[in-house]
């Protein structure tokens, strides 16, 4: 039996259409989405690199998409993060509602019920091409002109109006990205100028977590941190088995393939399966609960066993050599005074580590919150445990 | 073990349309390694070179070699722009050749968590390379390939190799031994 290993796609996160989707132990999206139902309108949502923030807002689009408009913006797809100014963020939320519209029109069947008066407009503006979802659109004889701003709130109150929706929810992407510059501090708060009769989920930078956010972006945003599972010991099953299933979506094969049911492997009729899930196991342990990181290992693994035995499943050894590289990662990702740091806050809520050290290690995974009953913790990520003991090669 | 050449060409061709980093000591070895990357792709990567994230980001069906002219400011812009690459999906990586010690390092380390994360893994420091035991390294190859590396690296020169990925790697395990 062979496997597509390229079809993990470690950096690529699902899209709004639900498919390959695993609810997470947390089950983030399921929860946010409700609290956005019934109104919370502001949602700032953090979590460190790999976590899956943007799989979980395409998941809150898909919940919120039945009951009002609801726009997944993906900025990082178009813009520059470090160099977005509000004008551009206004934009290209414009486009993509606009875009949206369109498609759902189209799919109910109703036409085009975006105005051409707009649509001309957004052109002469640069908002949109010539061409909207395959439509051309002309140059309109006399041109309305307006800020980036002015013509987003002409959006949406028109599509509010033109789908029927009393709600409009903007799920915005990529902020994250945003540098702790005063320039960035103006493109939050642009985001939070957007009419209170609009939500906002959006992803932010973990500098705003620990600042003041509702300052930052609206008065009592909520943020809500998504946090990487826990893997390790009996309290980890959850999070191991949502990392195999991750790892059987993404290859196309039955969750079956990779259950704890050891004799689905005979009802199945897949060799190698128990050995396969073993080391699927150890994969999702190393990752830290990280998805990302734990496709990234199983990929790594399968192409060292791909480039030694021609496509064999990994074995330990394939596994054992990328952790290896992961942990070279992991390595320089570390400064000097890291160590002792991370050793101290370890268990603790991490309250005592500096500011910016410890925005610099949640970002990228080194330290990860973890929750059990109400009390926040901070672990360890695995793969940077034994570097921090000076181990390399452990 | 991790073989070096098996760690490079891993790095390359891993993530398609992935992004990875190559260290290099100094900037002449930093010369001396696009080059070897370069003779090493198959050919329907068409690389290029260019020190402009920009440039790398609009030829998604080319292998990027980015050779910075500032180092910071490359990986700062790869940081704000990485989600760029899934759309139009990359089908060829981009490749950083960064110094060691230097500024794009710190800055991955510092500001760039995106980056990181981005070619989390696809990080290789030739500096393994400078450590091999080249005695038990040749061993190993002729153990395993049934030729020296010099003489396997003949037919592979004059094209008598099928441009495989596994030929790929194998080849960069050979110049590092010859």
């Amino acid at each position: 039996m062979s496997f597509d290993w390229k079809a993990l796609t470690p950096h690529r996160p699902l899209d709004s259409n639900g498919v390959q989707y695993v609810v997470p132990p947390s089950g983030f999206a399921e929860r946010i989405a409700p609290l956005v139902a019934t109104g919370t309108t502001t949602v700032l949502v953090g979590g460190p690199v790999g976590v899956g923030k943007s799989t979980e807002l395409a998941r809150i689009t898909a919940l919120l998409r039945d009951e009002r408009v609801a726009c997944l913006v993906r900025l990082d797809r178009h813009e520059n993060i470090r160099r977005l100014t509000p004008d551009q963020m206004f934009s290209r939320i414009t486009r993509d509602l606009v875009e949206l519209a369109r498609i759902e029109s189209a799919r109910r069947g109703r036409g085009t019920q975006i105005s051409a008066a707009l649509l001309g407009a957004l052109r002469v503006a640069g908002t949109v091409a010539s061409q909207v979802t395959g439509v051309s659109i002309p140059v309109p004889e006399v041109s309305f002109t307006g800020s980036p701003r002015s013509l987003l709130d002409a959006a949406l109150s028109e599509v509010a109006r033109a789908t029927g929706y009393t709600r409009i929810s903007l799920i915005v992407d990529g902020l994250e990205k945003l540098p702790d510059t005063p320039e960035s501090s103006e493109v939050l708060a642009a985001l939070g100028q957007i009419s209170d009769e609009v939500d906002i989920i959006a992803v932010v930078p973990w500098h705003v977590a620990f600042g003041v956010p509702e300052d930052t972006i609206r008065p009592a945003a909520l943020f809500a941190s998504l946090p990487a599972p826990g893997v390790d010991g009996t309290s980890g099953l959850a999070g191991r088995q949502f990392l195999a299933d991750i790892l059987t979506e993404r290859l196309g094969l039955p969750r079956e393939h990779l259950s704890e049911n050891e004799d689905a492997s005979q009802i199945l009729g897949l060799s190698g399966v128990k050995l396969g899930r073993a080391m699927v196991l150890e994969a999702a342990r190393w990752s830290g609960g990280l998805p990302r990181t734990f496709l990234q290992l199983m990929a790594d693994a399968a192409q060292y066993a791909q480039i030694r035995r021609g496509g064999a499943w990994p074995n330990e050894s394939d596994l054992a050599d990328a952790i290896a590289d992961q942990k070279d990662s992991f390595r320089r990702a570390l400064l000097p005074g890291d160590s002792d740091a991370v050793r101290k806050v370890e268990g603790t809520d991490g309250r005592e580590m500096e500011l910016s050290r410890k925005i610099r290690l949640l970002a990228r995974g080194v330290i990860l919150e973890r929750r059990q009953g109400s009390k926040y913790f901070l672990d360890i990520h695995p793969l940077a445990q034994p570097l921090l003991e000076g181990k390399r090669n452990a | 073990m991790r073989e070096p050449g098996v760690a490079i060409a891993g790095a390359i061709a891993r993530d398609e349309g992935g992004l990875a980093f190559i260290t290099c000591p100094d900037l002449d070895l930093r010369d001396w390694l696009v080059r070897e990357v370069e003779s090493l792709v198959p050919s329907d990567a068409r690389p290029f070179r260019t020190s402009s994230v920009a440039e790398a980001l609009g030829e998604p069906n080319r292998m990027a070699l980015i050779i910075p002219n500032d180092e910071a400011e490359v990986v700062r812009d790869l940081d704000a722009c990485r989600d760029q690459a899934l759309e139009p999906p990359r089908t060829q990586p981009i490749v950083l050749f960064l110094l060691r010690d230097g500024d794009g390092h710190h800055t991955l380390a510092l500001e760039a968590p995106s980056a990181w994360s981005w070619a989390g893994g696809s990080d290789v420091d030739p500096e393994a390379l400078a450590e091999l035991d080249m005695d038990a390294e040749r061993e190993a190859f002729t153990a395993e390939v049934g030729t020296t590396p010099e003489e396997w690296l003949v037919p592979w020169r004059s094209q008598d190799v099928p441009r495989t990925q596994e030929n790929f790697t194998r080849a960069f395990w050979a110049m590092t031994l010859e």
